[in-house]
């Protein structure tokens, strides 16, 4: 029987573990359209506490005035939640973090960033930090004694680390120290598109082996060589990974963001690209100048529908591909979280 | 039949809404022992978001590691938790400010806050800040376009408006902006002691009338001429209080403070007290120099059950006396709060 993938992508549960796109409110709207059920915003990275808290605030306002009974929008913590928006039909964000800066030197803070319901803190962001080194750093030495205290405070507050944008090494350390599954949050496999933001086979293996979740990206440098990739290349990635570490460990971090292609105008993102570039945060080898054009069919998160139904196409089950869509997250989640 | 006011204590739910003395945290231990139910933690005052946040996360950490099944403590935020913490015979410990630093410039923080468990925030601390003018401060001249927003936003995010330390002006202000009761945490009637800290009793009167409750305080200065008060003065207070607007309005927010006699060795005390004089914080005719001597019998939290008792001998009912001891504030916290 022909599995019906516009139904498929309906009711499943669909889950784009980073969504740096929504700095901008108002594409959560692009988010609902493309049938995402859940969609994590970035509201920390590489700033201390108070323009974190900020950006804490400012979201939980929005949702404060677009939740209520009428609201399409709900903050969502834990699985249970997660389940109940999609069956409200409401769209559910949870808070992530990437970086560990928001804490500065105070290890106290991942308790109250975790009660404000960010569940999900990457250890580094490219660069080095007081934690480790990022994945796009001179040295990749591995986690400091900080941040081994980091690691273990995250698993005591039931944090999730994500090893995304981190260095190999410190991702390796974060794998031994913590005694929960680890996830990365966005990263290819190194073996279907070579970039320092990419995993190697043997990480990859290491993030199954203890439970954790590969999210797959979609930012055009990470996922071919070409600067405007097709769908299938993206779909490459997914299939490669699900070969090497099963398909239980390999779920979605497309990463749209504002400076994208079809979000800010190319001048404009020629400015900030160079901003980034200039702070360092960024790399021009690891990431070319704009355009940033996601991949074909899924541009946006608009019409992410194109993902599911070219999946479907070749030959990803039913099953597999809610696993990918959102299950797999999920089961991270409940495991660290708790029910 | 004679009151067992003893009995009547230890079944009572007792709040004291504010207790900057857990400042040190080992002083938990204190409230306890005086059969506190619920106990106020001042987690921020007159310093920003950084600051503030640090305060709660050390909060946050702290509780954690004494909750859980052996642990004696736990957060309360709503009636329904202060009720299953005296169920549990727990200290339950509610997040307030004395000032509307902590926000900064920034109203959305009212939210995140009030999702950490701030549910009481006083409008300023004294001396004048963005919102209004302090209680001990030049002028009077009510609150500003920010305060009114200020006001507008904690109603929305259902944090009780208090306005103890503030100038009466701004007081009325508040009330007259804020469509739910507004309480007065820590003050005494002015017409027993006169201070820039006590109230008028028109002002007592409009937050009785709102709805409100006026919390009564133990520093000496704000209770009586003698540097060390005795407890039938600070009783006299309560007396005139009810006497004026009815025991349904009447609460205890002590104000025991680390810098107080039995808790600072003088010297350091005397050197505390000068930090805060030269900081403009606290004026010495309205803030005498220490020894800080709280009323008689009931110098520190210990031996709260005092109060109880002298209450039951001068005549107080039991009813009226469980009001005073919670129930008022139980039911200004249900009413904002919701349930």
């Amino acid at each position: 029987m022909a599995i019906d993938a516009e139904k498929l992508h309906r009711e499943a549960i669909v889950i784009d573990a980073v969504c740096p796109l929504l700095s901008g409110q108002k594409y959560t709207d692009w988010y609902i359209e493309g049938g995402v059920t859940i969609a994590a915003p970035s509201v920390g990275a590489i700033e201390g506490i108070t323009p974190t808290m900020r950006s804490i605030a400012a979201w939980k306002s929005f949702i404060q005035r677009n939740s209520g009974n009428a609201g399409r929008v709900t903050q969502v913590s834990s699985v249970k939640e997660m389940r109940q928006a999609k069956k409200d039909g409401r769209f559910g964000l949870y808070f992530h973090f990437q970086g560990t800066d928001p804490m500065e030197d105070d290890l106290d803070m991942v308790h109250a960033y975790k009660d404000l319901g960010v569940g999900i803190m990457q250890l580094c962001y490219n660069v080095r930090n007081r934690v480790g080194d990022g994945a796009d750093e001179r040295q990749d030495t591995g986690l400091s004694y900080f941040g081994v205290e980091m690691v273990k405070k995250l698993n005591e507050a039931r944090v999730i680390v994500d090893v995304a944008h981190t260095g190999i090494k410190t991702s390796f350390d974060a794998l031994e120290v913590s005694e929960r599954p680890v996830i990365c949050s966005h990263g290819n496999p190194r073996a279907v598109k070579n970039s320092h933001r990419n995993l190697p086979d043997d990480l990859m293996k290491a993030i199954a082996a203890q439970g954790g979740v590969i999210g797959m990206v979609g930012f055009p440098a990470f996922v071919a060589d070409s600067p405007a990739p097709t769908l299938d290349q993206f779909i490459d990635h997914i299939a490669y990974t699900s070969d090497l570490v099963g398909i239980d460990h390999v779920g979605l971090g497309i990463d749209y963001y504002s400076g994208q292609y079809m979000v800010m105008p190319d001048d404009q993102a020629k400015t900030f690209y160079d901003s980034w570039i200039a702070s360092g945060k960024w790399r021009p080898g690891t990431y070319p100048p704009p355009p940033h054009k996601y991949p074909q069919g899924i541009e946006t998160p608009r019409t992410l529908q194109n993902l599911t139904k070219r999946m479907i196409e070749r030959g990803f089950s039913a099953e597999d591909t809610r696993k990918v869509l959102g299950e797999n997250w999920m089961r991270v989640y409940e495991q660290v979280w708790g029910a």
